[in-house]
């Protein structure tokens, strides 16, 4: 019996513009499994960011049920943070270390500061970004923008990350370094990942289970569970196979 | 080292600018230029400027009527050379003559009924103002400042017994401020003075008269060496004008009315009744300069004494 | 932080070098003799009236009448111009009508106002606080409007993510990102305020102790004392240029250029 966080059955979603609705999102079902890793492949504009959008609550479902944990999903909350792609979405104003800790007094505010302050170092240390502590946004590379990120989602604490392609616009090297991290920080949490990706590569060592989202029927998800073991590495055996096989599914 | 270059060449600019500009205010002799200010004790200078007055005796010349909000901007436009010949009351004259201008009386123009008018049933005296009580006045070192001093000085004890209640509002502001409660107290002249007084419940804590003790000139015309030196000629015939003004005002109110109606876009009878008021006089005798400067000294509002009045007169 | 004091010792020497050669280019003038000292007082004149002024604490005291006006004046009106921003951007409808409002109201200077003014709320210090009030909260509130507008969804969803309320999200996330249009609709407003506290207190000044800076320039005027005209001018300038050159960038170095460009 296995323990379902996320379950969405026959989810429909319309964007409502002057010209009228349109429609991304029809009959969609999808389970997340609680602790697992979760990826959601998909071309660009195929609606992975609306279904993400919809389950981090920014957005309301016209139709189908949404449960998380066995209970609708009614507002946005804490215990399912949004990773976005873009690199400004720390607050410019504040300092790394502020940014984590402005949602931490709202998170935990029976807390004392310093038991903040150990919070958000914690955090800052498992993303190797203790010595940036200081530092303004506008200070840090773009790989060290996604990592505080991260950092700030995960000192949160939340039930479900919520992950939209957030590695997509890093080159080759530090999207490779901060996959490896994000793998150390999910095995550590207790987390569990929705990880949106349009990389077949990326999907394959990331996940436990993935869907495949097919843009023609409008978000339509099909499941496939990833046989490979972890660790995983590029080179490993039978990576080249499944990848294929995702290749050929996702035509 | 360019910048600095530059910048020495844009100041030389500037300066050789500055001195032609100065060197250009001096008005030819042909012309004269004559400043006054709003309200009823002026009628005279209008009168003088719709009948041609001043170009009936110099045919060729050109005339300048300019109004000015108050006399500080008069006493400016005449340092500067921009203005001949001004009118306005006695104290400014003082205070600019104190300071070393160097300009005297030519002619006085007009009295007039001038006080202090409120609104408020419970102000009686100068006594009954309270610290919040306001009153306003055009501004510091005016006739109505001065004559407000001396009654504050006569009643109070002390010249500046009112002052930190004192507000500077123009006229036609002052008369809506009282209207409207804003102030409880207004030191004004006429048309102003007569439509306050027309207000019910309106009356006068203090009248010109009473604070002065004697009759006294409220208007008087001023002019620079500048123009009585080289100008002699237009300068007597603004004199002359003045002169003719006023007698004929006083000798025929009547078409007076009729035609300061148009000036003061007010109504023909309205103004008849004005210029024939009790106290309206108008008179090129200029009376109560020694009063006003002996006030004026002994409170510090000017330095120096005028020990004769050739000091203060041209003739 | 070298580069910006670099370019704050710059503007100052150019400012003191603009300064000094044109206070050579006055005394020149002066010493020719060929302007009166009513319009062109001597610099010694000026100067000895500002140090007369400046140590009996007269200068000092008409200056901190007028600063805390606009400084009293500044804070209403921006508290305003955020209430009416907030409801133009809560609300459509609301909208409509603050956008005509500014629009009527904004290019209405405060002096203009004055006779109503006068009328509504006497002539005391009300008056003044309603026209600095008035110069302050439109290009405040037309400033708040286009920073609110130029956030990016993602600082507002990033708020919603952590549970913050529409006040929250408007405290925490819409006004600090539009921090750099508020800055420069400080920047205006003070402009027009500082213009309307001095002008407002030359036309109703009060004598006595309340009068500010415009009040001691005007009554400077009305007792020909031109030298000490110029220094309470003198004064009106060097405050401008405190304020100006120093206070705003300063505020903008501590904020913007720290924080980096465009949000
Ligand atoms: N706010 C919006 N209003 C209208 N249409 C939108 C909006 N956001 C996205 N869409 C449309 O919905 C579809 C799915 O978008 P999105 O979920 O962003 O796709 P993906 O993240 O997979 O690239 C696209 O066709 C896109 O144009
Ligand atoms: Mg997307």
């Amino acid at each position: 019996m296995s323990d379902t966080l996320v379950s969405m059955k026959g989810l429909d979603f319309s964007y409502r513009t002057p010209d009228g609705s349109i429609r991304v999102l029809d009959q969609v079902d999808l389970n997340v499994e609680r602790g697992e890793f979760t990826c959601i492949l998909g071309r660009s504009g195929c609606g992975k960011s609306t279904l993400l959008r919809i389950l981090a609550g920014f957005e309301q479902h016209s139709g189908g049920s949404l449960l998380i944990d066995g209970t609708p999903l009614t507002a946005p909350s804490m215990e399912r943070i949004m990773i976005f792609q873009e690199f400004d979405q720390l607050l410019p104003w504040k300092s790394v270390r502020e940014n984590l800790l402005f949602p931490l007094r709202k998170r935990f505010p029976d807390e004392s500061a310093a038991q903040l302050h150990e919070r958000s170092e914690q955090a800052l240390a498992l993303t190797g970004l203790s010595q940036a502590a200081g530092l303004y946004p506008r200070q840090l590379s773009g790989g060290m923008k996604q990592r505080a990120a991260l950092a700030r989602a995960l000192a949160l604490e939340p039930k479900l990350l919520l992950m939209d392609e957030p590695f997509a616009s890093l080159d080759l090297k530090t999207r490779d370094s901060l996959q490896q991290l994000l793998l150390r920080l999910w095995r550590e949490s207790a987390a569990t990942m929705l990880f949106v990706t349009h990389d077949i590569q990326e999907a394959i060592l990331l996940s436990d289970r993935l869907y495949i989202m097919d843009e023609r029927e409008q978000g339509r998800l099909t499941c496939y569970e990833n046989p490979l073991r972890r660790p995983r590495s590029h080179s490993m055996e039978g990576f080249k196979s499944f990848a294929l096989r995702i290749a050929r599914a996702f035509d | 080292m360019n910048r600095m270059k530059d910048m020495t060449k844009v100041l030389l600019l500037i300066m050789v600018s500055l001195m032609l500009m100065i060197g250009c205010t001096r008005d030819t002799e042909g012309s004269v230029t004559i400043a006054d200010q709003y309200g009823l004790a002026y009628a005279p200078l209008q009168i003088a400027k719709l009948q041609q007055l001043i170009e009936k005796r110099v045919p060729d010349a050109q005339v300048n009527w300019v109004q000015m909000a108050n006399t500080a901007a008069i006493r400016e436009a005449m340092v500067s050379g921009r203005v001949d010949v001004g009118f306005g009351a006695i104290p400014p004259f003082l205070i600019g003559w104190d300071h070393g201008m160097d300009w005297k009386i030519a002619t006085g123009l007009s009295r007039s009924p001038l006080g202090l008018v409120t609104l408020d049933p419970e102000l009686q005296s100068l006594r009954d103002f309270s610290a919040e009580d306001r009153i306003a006045l055009p501004q510091p070192g005016s006739i109505q400042h001065m004559l407000l001093s001396m009654a504050a000085e006569e009643q109070l004890g002390s010249a500046d017994a009112l002052d930190t209640r004192i507000i500077t509002l123009s006229h036609p502001d002052g008369v809506s401020a009282l209207l409207s409660g804003s102030i409880q107290a207004h030191f004004t002249s006429p048309p102003y003075l007569f439509t306050e007084l027309e207000q019910p419940g309106a009356h006068m804590l203090v009248s010109g008269t009473e604070a002065f003790g004697e009759p006294f000139s409220f208007i008087v015309g001023y002019a620079s060496r500048a123009c009585y030196d080289s100008k002699q000629k237009l300068y007597r015939a603004c004199i002359e004008a003045v002169q003719e003004a006023v007698t004929f005002i006083e000798e025929h109110p009547g078409e007076a009315a009729q035609l300061l109606s148009q000036v003061y876009e007010m109504d023909q009878e309205l103004i008849l009744k004005y210029l024939t008021a009790e106290g309206m006089v108008y008179d090129t005798q200029v009376l109560g300069i020694r009063k006003f400067s002996e006030f004026m000294h002994s409170r510090g509002y000017i330095e120096e004494e005028p020990r004769s009045l050739e000091e203060l007169f041209w003739d | 932080m070298g580069l910006d004091r670099r370019r704050r010792m710059s503007i100052i020497i150019t400012r003191a070098g603009w300064i000094l050669s044109t206070l050579l280019v006055w005394q020149l003038i002066v010493s020719t003799r060929r302007v009166s000292p009513l319009i062109l007082p001597s610099l010694q004149a000026i100067g000895s009236s500002f140090w007369s002024s400046l140590i009996t604490g007269d200068l000092v005291r008409y200056a901190g009448v007028s600063i805390s006006l606009v400084l009293a004046g500044g804070l209403i009106g921006t508290l305003l111009a955020a209430v009416l921003a907030v409801a133009a951007y809560q609300s459509k409808f609301l909208a409509g009508g603050i956008d005509t409002l500014t629009a009527v109201a904004h290019p209405l200077p405060g002096i203009a106002l004055l006779p109503l003014v006068i009328l509504w709320s006497g002539t005391g210090i009300t008056s003044v606080l309603v026209i600095i009030v008035h110069s302050v909260i439109w290009p405040m509130t037309i400033n708040l409007r286009s920073g609110f507008s130029s956030v990016h969804q993602r600082y507002i969803d990033v708020g919603r993510n952590y549970g913050f309320s529409r006040l929250g999200i408007m405290l925490h996330i819409m006004i600090p990102a539009s921090w750099s249009y508020m800055l420069a609709g400080l920047r205006i407003a003070w402009a027009r305020s500082w213009r309307a506290v001095i002008s407002a207190e030359m036309i109703f000044g009060v004598m006595g102790a309340s009068g500010g800076l415009g009040w001691y320039i005007f009554q400077r005027r009305v007792f020909m004392d031109t030298a000490g005209m110029y220094a309470g001018i003198a004064v009106l300038i060097m405050i401008g240029l405190v304020i100006e050159d120093h206070l705003f960038r300063l505020l903008e170095h501590k904020t913007i250029s720290r924080w980096g460009g465009r949000q």
